[in-house]
């Protein structure tokens, strides 16, 4: 469960523990994810709950206040009231007149109205007191109506006396009575006020407690969860890597019980399938490996053998042929005439095993990996004109025009001239063996650093289908090729291996009964060290 | 401008079996002509915890037949003989709700109204009579305010601290008036068979007069048709 990953600080602290217990949950992470998602909403949900309730108890609150508010200005204007009713009558005793009259009236009932009003919407407390200002109140009017009307009747002594005896006593209880009112309503309104306040400190606090327990809830549900999660992935980034190197043995452990837990014994299962897989494929290559070297073991051990066999068998035949010559140019004296054809069969026949040997000796060297070029500066004419020499008596024998063609300026090549000219006779003696009539040309030109030599005829031609194999080992064009034409098939091949140990390239162009052109490329100055790459790379 | 719109009168004379030669009985219904009036509120501005917010008009009353209320109906020309006004009992009138309750009272010459005060604030009673002493006077819940009137006459009276109340007291000279009732309807009692002129009177339709016989047995029964001032 140690990564090399830098652990963040957080989780090396009680916070790990609790992504490993949300790891350790056997739930699907959508499970996981909904959950937390849910805390988050309740939480949000309670805080508007929190909220509403908070706004309703202001309203509650702001509704007391409004009432308490209302009932303490109702007391002020029944102070008002009574302080006008006092007003009033003094001016109509004053001045003696109706008209002053009517406005005692309305005042008192003005304050009448105000105190059933303030009646009303007492609390209980209140009423008592209220009562008592109700009684006065009932025996006030009379009194007013009393004053009212002895002033109307112009008996301004009994007015002056109902007020002195009577009214002034009321009003003067009254007052005291609505001055305790008024006190009451104020205080209970101070305490409203401050309740509203302690209220609104508490719901405020309550909001906030919620809001930082929501905010620190979706923190930690959030980081629990998601660590939980990219942790087993981190675990997987570093088991992959390790498996990427090639170690299969690794295994990965993650706490988790939900969908990143089967993810990890996937991996796992998978690591085990494929350490075994490596297992079962290293036994297998060290087996090839072994029949590979076998095979190579075999292989030259045939090469070798055939390169000795070679060299073994030119040395009787070149008794046989040398022996022959000697019979038939009469050393041994004359020879019967009867056997002068034998003896020719016997030197043609023999010739013939001896290139035959001869082709075999340099395939097989050059299969050993024994066949070594031995360049030197060589002119390019001299080549053709050896190979045209050496043929041209058999280009008369056939009736066919053998041509060189090349510019006179061809500067002085470097190469190994003696088997660029064998190369060159397996084409032209091929050339002339498949070339009934008309010419057979060949020449050389200068492509950039390259030579390019071409042999050029106007044979039967080769079959498209059969150029990509002519030069394969004993390979010619069909079976009936080879007992009418006759050859080794191996000319082509030796000469492809010669050209490719000059770390050149051959090929061939043709037309079925029009003839075949083929061309070969060397470098014109073969270096030491790209002859020795030519030759070690075709070594087989 | 004051047009009297034509007056349509039926008499009807129906054979009733009549239980006093002399006291024959009226009995006629008002009613209004022409479209009931749209109803109408006055807004009351002050007192309103015992008064409340608005009161209707009432100073024409229509019931859904068209009968008009407190209409006043009597006799122009009394029969001969006739006792005075009865020396009844006082009439109440009451104030209660800020109206006046009755709105219309009958009082013989001479009788006393006993004005009453039912509501907890301070009422103001002011009477403008012609031919009689006009009367204000403050008035707190509970007191009762005796004034008579010696001579027949119909004014109005008011409360000075609501402008919106209004009653009127009929002074009577003899018995034979009546007040409608809600459904228009009125009553006139006692009456000796013979020929007569019938007063009609309401606060905003004004007067009316008709004929009436009373037969010897039996009512006269008579429906009184009146218009609105203006009205066609």
């Amino acid at each position: 469960m140690t990564t090399g990953h830098a652990t963040p600080l957080l989780l090396r602290s009680p916070l790990g523990a609790l992504v490993r217990a949300v790891a350790r949950v056997r739930a699907s992470v959508h499970a996981k994810l909904a959950t937390a998602l849910l805390l988050v909403t309740l939480l949000v949900i309670a805080m508007g709950a929190v909220s509403f309730q908070m706004l309703s108890a202001t309203v509650r609150h702001t509704r007391l206040l409004d009432e308490a508010h209302q009932r303490v200005d109702w007391s002020r204007q029944l102070e008002h009231a009574l302080a006008m009713q006092m007003h009033y009558t003094s001016l109509a005793l004053l001045e003696r007149g109706d008209a002053a009259v009517a406005p005692i009236l309305r005042e008192n009932n003005r304050f009448n109205d105000t105190l059933e009003r303030v009646e009303a919407a007492a609390p209980k407390d209140e009423r008592a007191l209220i009562r008592t200002i109700r009684t006065a109140q009932d025996d006030a009017m009379a009194v007013v109506a009393d004053i009212a009307n002895a002033l109307r009747d112009n008996r301004t002594d009994a007015a002056l006396t109902a007020l002195q005896r009577r009214e002034l006593s009321l009003y003067g209880a009254i007052e005291t009575s609505v001055r305790r009112l008024v006190a009451m309503e104020e205080s209970r309104m101070t305490a409203l006020r401050q309740d509203l306040e302690a209220a609104n400190r508490r719901s405020l606090m309550l909001l906030g407690g919620v809001a930082i327990g929501a905010l620190v809830v979706a923190l930690v549900a959030g980081f629990a969860i998601s660590w939980s999660f990219i942790l087993p992935v981190r675990e997987a980034h570093a088991f992959l890597r390790t498996v990427a190197r090639g170690d299969f043995t690794a295994t990965i452990v993650v706490p988790n019980r939900d969908e990143f837990g089967e993810l990890a014994e996937q991996m796992n299962r998978m690591t085990r399938e494929l350490a075994r897989l490596q297992t079962d494929q290293r036994a297998a290559a060290a087996e090839l490996s072994r029949v590979n070297e076998r095979l190579q073991d075999a292989s030259r051990a045939k090469s070798e053998f055939l390169a000795n066999m070679s060299h073994e068998l030119r040395t009787p035949l070149n008794a046989i042929l040398g022996f022959t010559e000697m019979m038939r140019d009469g050393l041994y004296g004359e020879t019967p005439p009867e056997i002068e054809e034998p003896l020719a069969d016997i030197q043609t026949n023999g010739r013939h095993l001896l290139r035959l040997i001869n082709d075999v000796l340099d395939l097989s060297k050059i299969e050993a990996g024994r066949m070594d070029l031995a360049p030197m500066d060589y002119s390019v004419h001299d080549v053709l004109q050896t190979v045209r020499a050496s043929l041209r008596s058999l280009a008369v024998e056939k009736g066919l025009a053998l041509t060189v063609s090349a510019p006179p300026d061809l500067p002085l090549a470097f190469g190994d001239a003696k088997r660029l000219v064998q190369c060159l006779m397996n084409l032209v003696g091929n050339a002339l063996k498949f070339t009934h009539e008309g010419s057979v040309d060949v020449g050389a030109a200068l492509d950039g650093a390259s030579l390019v030599y071409r042999v050029r005829d106007t044979g039967i031609g080769i079959p498209a289908a059969q150029l990509d194999k002519v030069f394969d080992e004993f390979r010619q064009v069909d079976a009936t090729i080879t007992r009418e034409y006759g050859g080794t098939g191996l000319g082509l091949s030796i000469t492809r291996r010669f050209v490719e140990l000059h770390g050149g390239r051959i090929w061939v162009e043709s037309e079925p009964g029009r003839g075949s052109t083929f061309w070969f490329s060397v470098p014109l100055r073969l270096d030491d060290g790209a002859s020795r790459v030519a030759s070690g790379a075709t070594a087989r | 401008m004051w047009h009297r719109s034509s007056v349509l009168i039926v008499v009807l004379v129906l054979a009733l079996d009549a239980h006093a030669s002399w006291a024959g009985v009226i009995v006629g219904a008002v009613v209004l002509q022409g479209p009931p009036p749209a109803p109408r509120k006055l807004a009351v501005t002050i007192d309103q915890y015992v008064c409340g917010d608005a009161k209707d008009a009432e100073d024409l009353v229509v019931s859904p037949k068209n009968g008009i209320r407190s209409v006043v109906a009597w006799l122009e020309n009394p029969p001969a003989g006739a006792p005075g006004a009865a020396s009844a009992p006082p009439v109440e009138m009451d104030q209660r709700g800020c109206l006046f309750i009755p709105r219309v009272v009958l009082v013989p010459a001479g009788g006393t109204v006993n004005f009453l005060n039912s509501d907890r604030l301070l009422h103001n009673l002011h009477g403008r009579p012609k031919s009689n002493p006009s009367f204000t006077r403050a008035q707190p819940k509970g007191r009762t305010i005796p004034l008579s009137f010696p001579r027949p006459e119909i004014f109005s009276v008011d409360c000075d601290l609501h402008s919106w109340m209004k009653a009127w007291v009929v002074v009577t000279e003899h018995p034979f008036y009546a007040v409608s009732d809600a459904e228009g309807r009125f009553r006139l009692e006692g009456v000796p068979p013979g020929r007569y002129k019938l007063r009609l009177w309401h606060e905003t339709l004004g007067t009316a007069t008709r004929d009436v016989v009373v037969p010897a047995s039996g009512p006269a029964e008579l429906t009184v048709e009146m218009a609105r001032p203006g009205a066609r």
